[in-house]
């Protein structure tokens, strides 16, 4: 209480309208109701449910019990907030809310208009830094606020029928470099959780108002919006056992924070809004599927990483510049894979609101570490019998261009040079769809040699998972040029196909078909199992890059496979 | 997991399960040292602090303030 006084006190003496959200313990509580009625009054705060299990339903996590208890839930804390305020609330939420949730809460509440619903890409790296304790995996969604479908609260809606009704935020914002590297929860726009990765220095905190910039450099490839949160519970505040600092040095990076984002708006960077008041504005700024794309440098290691992501109703991809420019982690949206979570949910999937992945190159390899590549795409170049793979190189974004929803990422060009001594210029060029085809471009700038033999082979590795083991692929099947050529039996088979005109995966698992298609007939096109030492597929078209080739286009393409 | 006694509540965790960024609290024993339940580490207090060090340096712009304009650039 001591420590939701203070925070009570700074957000007030800074001139912030916050949003609290309490439990159902408090909305009974008449003295704690009085308190937050007087705040809602003279500061404009708003008052706002977090929905918790209770112990009918078995205690744990909201998101993980049973339709019949999350309606019973909701409905003991919609009732109790009315009854505590006299009108319904216009933002619920918790770390996670999977499309059940959000559709119980707006069938039970119209007036909902916003949800915490999930955090980036809380999941696998929270639970093993938590001594595999923290049930809660939730990955592949939009790292900013999006409009939830119907049918997976993780995957933004592609119209309005497909739209759940509410405008969904993170739970905090997340490092865009490190919340896909490294721990989701200790690289965000939550000081204590970046003291409890020790990356402050006693009252040194510099990455706290770094991180917050990261977020406010978005703003140049979005339309001039952006969105950043914190989040903090009081507990954080005062004898957090996580946090090894004292708490004056806790409760001091708390406050200065806070009053950074209040210098921003003093100054007319940055607005300040309730949830509720920002559902709103966002609905009137951003129309459903609109992409959002995210340039995530990296401001803490040194690394001089740079990463880029992508996020429309098609899917949501990171392009990875350390490799080449090659897809780091692609979640196939247009897939329309749906679930919920819960004992009663479909496929034993009992925990995941994860939108699977068919990359995922921390998870299930990327490129060539130990055994072999795993989820990646990449550019394999051959001459002279050599073959070079474009995932060696680095590069560097060069331009990302905004065409309404077509989003354009080109990468700084790179030199290959074969031994003997023939080199190549090649350039990358992504055009992102909204429907989920991406048009890989591979633009050949210059050769060392105009009449040297250049081979250049796109090649898709992928598979289908929601953590880091494998699941089970013996359901998919692999076609070339509609023709099926592979069950899936874990053999190891390759398909090939000169002149072929296109190749796919089909995952029934996930609802997905994945097509690699080149936009003029290849030379050759090929497709291969995998086995249970290297669970994947892969799909490959090669070009011969003769004197007057001057690109080569190719098609990856994400498709609902109807099961 | 009890607080270490003479620490006023900080709640040391264990340096070499935190390199992995596994955060694991490291008890006190009756050898005056902190032990960890999940690994072999055993060590004083000036230890603990010494790797906590250790592992910030790993956050190498940790005190650089980079600024919206230096972040466009970066
Ligand atoms: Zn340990």
């Amino acid at each position: 209480m001591q420590m939701y006084e203070l925070q009570r006190k700074v957000g007030h003496d800074l001139g912030f309208k916050s949003t609290i959200f309490i439990g159902l313990d408090f909305l009974r509580d008449k003295e704690m109701v009085e308190r937050l009625k007087t705040d809602r009054d003279n500061y404009g705060d708003e008052i706002a449910v977090w929905l918790t299990s209770d112990s009918k339903a078995g205690g744990g996590q909201v998101w993980l019990i049973r339709r019949e208890d999350k309606k019973r839930v909701v409905k003991n804390s919609i009732d109790a907030y009315i009854e505590a305020f006299g009108h319904a609330p216009k933002s619920v939420g918790n770390y996670v809310m999977d499309a059940d949730l959000i559709e119980i809460v707006k069938e039970y509440c119209p007036e909902v208009e916003a949800c915490v619903a999930g955090c980036f890409e809380e999941g696998v790296k929270v639970f093993h830094g938590c001594n595999n304790s923290w049930y809660l995996f939730s990955e592949g969604m939009p790292w900013g606020p999006w409009y939830p479908s119907k049918t997976h609260s993780a995957r933004p809606a592609k119209n309005y029928d497909d739209w759940a009704g509410v405008v969904a935020v993170p739970h905090l914002s997340r490092d865009l470099v490190l919340g896909f590297e490294n721990r989701n929860d200790f690289f965000a726009s939550h000081p204590a959780n970046i003291q409890r990765g020790l990356a402050n220095e006693g009252y040194s905190h510099e990455y706290d108002y770094n991180l917050c910039d990261q977020y406010r450099m978005q703003k140049d490839f979005n339309d001039g919006m952006s969105y950043y949160q914190m989040h903090v519970s009081p507990g954080w505040l005062s004898r957090n056992f996580n946090i090894i600092d004292p708490d004056k040095i806790t409760q001091t990076l708390y406050i200065e924070t806070l009053q950074y984002i209040a210098e921003l708006r003093d100054n007319g960077e940055v607005e300040v809004l309730t949830f509720n008041e920002f559902a709103k504005e966002y609905k009137k700024q951003v129309e459903i599927g609109k992409p959002t794309v995210a340039f995530a440098k990296d401001i803490l290691m040194g690394s001089g990483k740079q990463y880029y992501w992508i996020c429309n109703p098609g899917h949501r991809l990171l392009v990875d510049t350390f490799q080449g420019g090659s897809i780091g982690d692609l979640r196939p949206y247009a897939g329309e894979y749906a679930a919920v979570t819960g004992p009663d949910a479909k496929n034993g999937r009992y925990l995941y609101n994860t939108y699977p992945y068919i990359i995922q190159s921390q998870y299930r390899t990327g490129y060539k570490t130990h055994s072999t590549d795993g989820t990646r795409t990449t550019l394999i170049m051959s001459h002279g019998g050599e073959s070079l793979d474009m995932c060696d190189y680095n590069t560097t974004v060069e331009a990302i261009n905004n065409n309404g929803n077509i989003q354009q990422l080109v990468l700084k060009p790179v030199e290959v040079k074969f031994s003997d001594g023939f080199t190549a210029k090649i350039q990358t060029v992504y055009d992102f769809l909204n429907d989920g085809n991406i048009l890989i471009t591979r633009r050949v700038l210059s050769k060392s040699d105009a009449l040297g033999e250049l081979l250049l082979q796109e090649y898709v590795k992928a598979s289908y998972g929601f953590i880091e083991y494998p699941e089970d692929m013996k359901d998919i099947t692999l076609y070339c040029d509609g023709e099926k050529v592979i069950d899936y039996t874990y053999r190891n088979t390759q398909y090939k196909k000169e002149g072929g005109k296109e190749v796919s995966a089909l995952i029934p698992e996930i609802s997905t078909e994945v097509v690699l298609r080149p936009e003029t007939v290849a030379s050759v096109v090929t497709v291969r199992e995998g086995n249970l030492f290297s669970p994947y597929f892969t799909l490959t078209a090669e070009h011969i890059v003769n004197e007057d080739v001057k690109e080569i286009k190719t098609w990856l393409q994400i498709k609902k496979l109807q099961v | 997991m009890a607080a270490n006694k003479e620490t006023t509540g900080v709640i040391y965790k264990c340096p070499l399960c935190f390199n992995n960024y596994i955060d694991v609290p490291v008890d006190t024993f009756e050898d005056g040292k902190y032990h960890c339940v999940k690994c072999g580490f055993v060590g004083t207090k000036e230890e603990l602090l010494q790797k906590y060090a250790e592992i910030r340096d790993r956050y190498k712009l940790r005190n650089t303030r980079i600024t919206l304009e230096e972040q466009r650039k970066f």
